[in-house]
């Protein structure tokens, strides 16, 4: 039978790599994608725990639909952000911007 | 209402006069700041002769033929009004209810006959320096500047709290340096301002110091009960002596007496009426006003023979020194410092009164002779006494104004020095006999130079000045200044015919000679001693009856007409014959090289520790500043790496900070 | 049946994840993000959500990709350079941490899954939680004038 232990171990899994992608990726779209998987994996553990936990108040259902919503607001300025930073920088990996090297 | 309630208006309108000028003083068309500030002068004049006539209506009375019996039980005829000495107070620095500092006005009669004094005097400075400084670029400047001055010299003899006493002392400290400099592009001036400051300033030292410590054995500055018993129990003799010779010291640096003298003469750099200003109505007279106010200190701790010895040595050493100059003003520098030096021989002699009457009269004659000088050198354009021009044809009123301050000063009857000086001599024989001699010699030199200075700089043509090219004098090694970097004072040009100063001067000139002479009459047994009655506080044996006054009033005259004779019969002669050795001239011309040595010495002395502190501030304070500077250099070049500019080191940061945040709740 | 449909769709889902923030190509990498997300989707349904399936279907698994496959392309990334090995070593602590912070999620036996129609979780939404869903469209909002005006291209 599957329990909320099974879900939410997933999302730790899952956050475990989105983790790894955040802190190994050098291009910061590839970071970006990763960031999205934390968000998922985040998303995913209110969804689950709503589901086994509270019927009627939906607050991790609604939740996780915020995070969604969270999820594309931030990506989309992101990407827009890169965008800019590949015209001034020529790339957008974190070579390209190290102005802040001590 | 009386003057005494108006009292506080004294000090007050001449700074703000200050104000006003120092803020406004260009918008007075012409010599409009000048007159507007004689005006403010002449109210002040007036309040405080009101305040003079309060004050003499309510002292007490004394029976003179008592006092002179020495009954000085018996001797009260009046009893002075209950309100006497007057005393305004206003609550200052009063914290929580803390008696805090007091803002004191404290009129006895020796304050109302100074306050009397400086503002007459002050005010016909004022009303010279008109006329004397026209033309001048820093005009409303120059008045903004007397105001001030006589402000703080006003408000120093009011106060009745020594802690007052100093705030007005050190502005009129500062007001000196500012007016001997008012002449800023010369380099000698610079200089002499310098001097000035720093050596009164060494002096003012002892005043704080002295001040503090009366602090910490009576709790208060108070100067009306500097004197009280309790008072004098509570601080001893020992501490009695030390804090009265420290405070001395300070009145030794204000009024030039041997060995912080080197000032008073280089003060001269500033125009004539400073020099009025600072050796007639207030810097000098401060010093030996403070001194009378710390009388009963000195008294009491037993020192007073040390003022009296400073005061003679000091009065013979100026008046052996002044023949050997040629400069009208140095000159009278000089007379400044051996009348001075006799204020101080008559306070130390116990003859209190005698100093403050010899103070008064001094401070008109020689604001008269100053002026007097100040109106020579407008007409004759020159210092030099041997270059002027039978001054006597040219300017007459100048030379009968000048003639009575000289007399005055001579110690001639029936002129105002000669009742001052030889009630100061009559104290001196009483209690010092070899000061007495001292003091004596000094009259004769006093009259010697000052009619050497009259025959040369009146009664002869014009002559070259035997010592303007020589050797010994060219630059001033006395202000520590090369012969490149001191120009000798400007002969007058060609041509130059001298003539007589204006109406204003004039005036100033007639005005201070009568009120020279008034207040030499005051004084004298033949009024009464009017003014010594007045300040009277019971102890005055220098008081003689006019039977034992004749002997010293002849001896003084005798002595006086012997100096005016030797000056007459050498210098009518011939001006110009060399009759001291060339290396005594050479050596009184340079003051003895006291200045040098000054210079010299104590500045070698000044620089030695100065050489360890420099040592210490380089290698020690700069070494722990550099160690700082390089202690966080190497710090952030260590924590520099942190900051490697790529994101993900930051997020590794913040994933660290979450891993502390999560043990740290955990716990 | 639902565990064994969970196991599959969890290691799948796992399996695209890991290449996604391994793979060094970025186009690769954005489609298995995708295809991720689309198991994800699966596990919503799993869940009995059908409502949050749907919308992680048209958001996560189609949307984000294609926008990311667009920014891929406009900025030439074809490839990510390959991690140092500090990186890795942070990545693995990291994910090692993460897996800590979720060590207490075993024990949890709640076995009872309660399905929510899109019919409640809608009307819910626009009742209980009515303020944030207006917050949540203003920020929506926000963010694309917020993209259109950063990403514009400057005259001059």
């Amino acid at each position: 039978m599957v329990t909320l232990g099974h879900f939410l171990l997933f999302s730790g899994l899952l956050m475990a790599v989105g983790l790894y992608g955040v802190l190994t990726r050098r291009n910061l779209i590839a970071v970006l994608m990763s960031v999205e998987i934390l968000l998922n994996a985040a998303a995913l553990a209110f969804a689950s725990a709503a589901a086994f936990r509270e019927p009627h108040l939906f607050a991790g259902q609604i939740f996780a639909l915020f995070i969604i919503v969270v999820a594309a607001a931030e990506l989309s300025i992101g990407f827009a952000i890169l965008l800019n930073v590949y015209r001034t920088h020529g790339a957008v990996t974190d070579d390209a911007i190290s102005e802040m090297r001590g | 209402m009386s003057y005494v309630e108006l009292s506080y208006w004294i000090p007050l309108l001449p700074a703000l006069g200050f104000a006003l000028l120092a803020l406004g003083g260009r918008s007075f068309p012409g010599r409009g700041s000048g007159w507007f500030a004689t005006a403010v002068m002449a109210v002040v004049a007036v309040l405080s002769l009101g305040l003079l006539h309060d004050v003499i209506l309510a002292a007490p009375g004394w029976n003179l033929a008592a006092l002179l019996g020495g009954h000085h039980e018996e001797a009260l005829i009046k009893p002075g009004s209950p309100d006497f000495p007057f005393r305004l107070e206003w609550t200052w620095l009063a914290i929580r209810g803390e008696a805090g500092i007091p803002l004191v006005i404290y009129i006895d009669s020796l304050a109302a006959v100074v306050t009397a004094m400086v503002a007459l005097a002050s005010l016909f400075i004022h009303l010279f320096s008109i006329g004397y400084m026209h033309g001048e670029e820093r005009y409303p400047t120059f008045f903004a500047y007397l105001q001030l001055f006589s402000a703080a010299m006003l408000a120093f003899v009011l106060a009745g709290n020594f802690f007052h006493s100093l705030l007005a002392w050190e502005v009129m400290g500062l007001m000196s340096y500012l007016l001997i400099g008012f002449l800023y592009k010369k380099k000698t001036a610079q200089q002499a301002q310098k001097k000035a400051f720093i050596t009164t300033k060494l002096a003012d030292l002892g005043f704080m110091l002295g001040l503090f410590w009366l602090y910490l054995l009576i709790g208060n500055f108070d100067l009306a009960d500097l004197g009280s018993g309790q008072n004098l129990l509570a601080i001893g003799t020992g501490a009695a002596a030390a804090v009265g010779l420290l405070v001395f010291i300070a009145a030794m640096g204000k009024s030039a007496q041997f060995p912080l003298h080197v000032w008073l003469l280089d003060a001269m750099e500033g125009p004539t009426p400073v020099s009025a200003m600072i050796h007639a109505a207030t810097m000098v007279a401060a010093g030996v006003y403070l001194t009378a106010r710390f009388y009963p200190l000195l008294l009491f701790g037993g020192v007073l023979w040390v003022v009296a010895l400073v005061g003679a040595l000091t009065a013979l050493f100026a008046a052996v020194l002044a023949p050997a100059f040629a400069d009208v003003k140095k000159i009278l520098a000089w007379s400044t410092v051996s009348q001075l030096g006799y204020m101080f021989l008559g306070l130390g002699v116990f003859g209190w009164a005698a100093a403050m009457f010899h103070l008064v009269a001094h401070a008109f004659f020689k604001a008269l002779l100053f002026l007097g000088s100040g109106s020579m050198i407008h007409g004759a354009a020159t210092q030099d006494i041997f270059e002027m021009d039978r001054l006597k044809k040219h300017m007459p009123w100048t030379y009968w104004t000048f003639l009575v301050g000289a007399l005055a000063l001579m110690g001639i009857p029936p002129f105002a020095g000669f009742w001052s000086k030889d009630l100061i001599l009559h104290a001196a024989e009483e209690h010092a006999p070899l000061l007495w001699l001292i003091g004596l010699l000094a009259a004769f030199f006093t009259a010697f130079y000052t009619t050497r200075m009259i025959v040369i700089a009146f009664h002869k043509p014009a002559m070259e000045s035997p010592w303007k090219a020589a050797e010994w004098t060219r630059g001033a090694p006395w202000l520590n200044l090369g012969p490149e970097e001191a120009e000798p004072d400007p002969s007058p040009p060609a041509g130059h015919h001298p003539h007589e100063s204006g109406a204003e001067m004039i005036t100033a000139l007639v005005a201070l000679a009568a009120l020279s002479i008034l207040v030499g009459f005051w004084g004298s047994p033949i009024f009464g001693y009017g003014l010594l009655t007045l300040v009277y506080r019971g102890e005055m044996p220098e008081l003689l009856p006019a039977s034992k006054l004749m002997t010293g009033y002849v001896t003084g005259t005798l002595v006086a007409l012997a100096g005016a004779g030797l000056a007459w019969f050498w210098y009518s002669a011939d001006p110009l014959k060399q009759r001291a050795p060339l290396w005594l001239t050479a050596a009184l011309q340079r003051r003895l090289y006291i200045d040098e040595f000054y210079y010299k010495v104590l500045g070698a002395l000044a620089q030695a520790p100065t050489q360890v502190l420099a040592f210490i501030d380089r290698y020690l304070i700069d070494g722990l500043v550099d160690l700082a500077g390089y202690t966080s250099l190497v710090i952030s070049s260590l924590l520099r790496h942190l900051q490697s500019g790529r994101f993900a080191t930051y997020a590794f940061y913040m994933l660290l900070g979450a891993l502390a945040l999560y043990v740290g709740g955990a716990r | 049946m639902s565990l064994t449909a969970f196991y599959a769709l969890a290691a799948f889902t796992l399996v695209f994840a890991v290449f996604a923030v391994t793979t060094a190509n970025m186009v690769r990498a954005a489609f298995s993000l995708a295809i991720t997300f689309f198991l994800i989707a699966g596990l919503y349904l799993l869940l009995g959500s059908p409502a949050l399936a749907a919308i992680q279907f048209m958001v996560n698994a189609s949307a984000i990709p294609i926008m990311t496959l667009f920014i891929i392309m406009m900025t030439r990334s074809r490839s990510s350079g390959a991690p140092r090995t500090w990186q890795i070593a942070a990545g693995l602590l990291a994910a090692a941490a993460a897996l800590v912070f979720f060590k207490g999620a075993v024990g949890h036996h709640d076995g009872q899954i309660n399905p929510v129609s899109p019919e409640l979780l809608g009307s819910n939404l626009l009742q209980a939680a009515l303020l944030p869903f207006e917050v949540a469209s203003v920020l929506l909002l926000l963010a694309m004038v917020g993209a259109i005006a950063l990403a514009r291209r400057r005259s001059g």
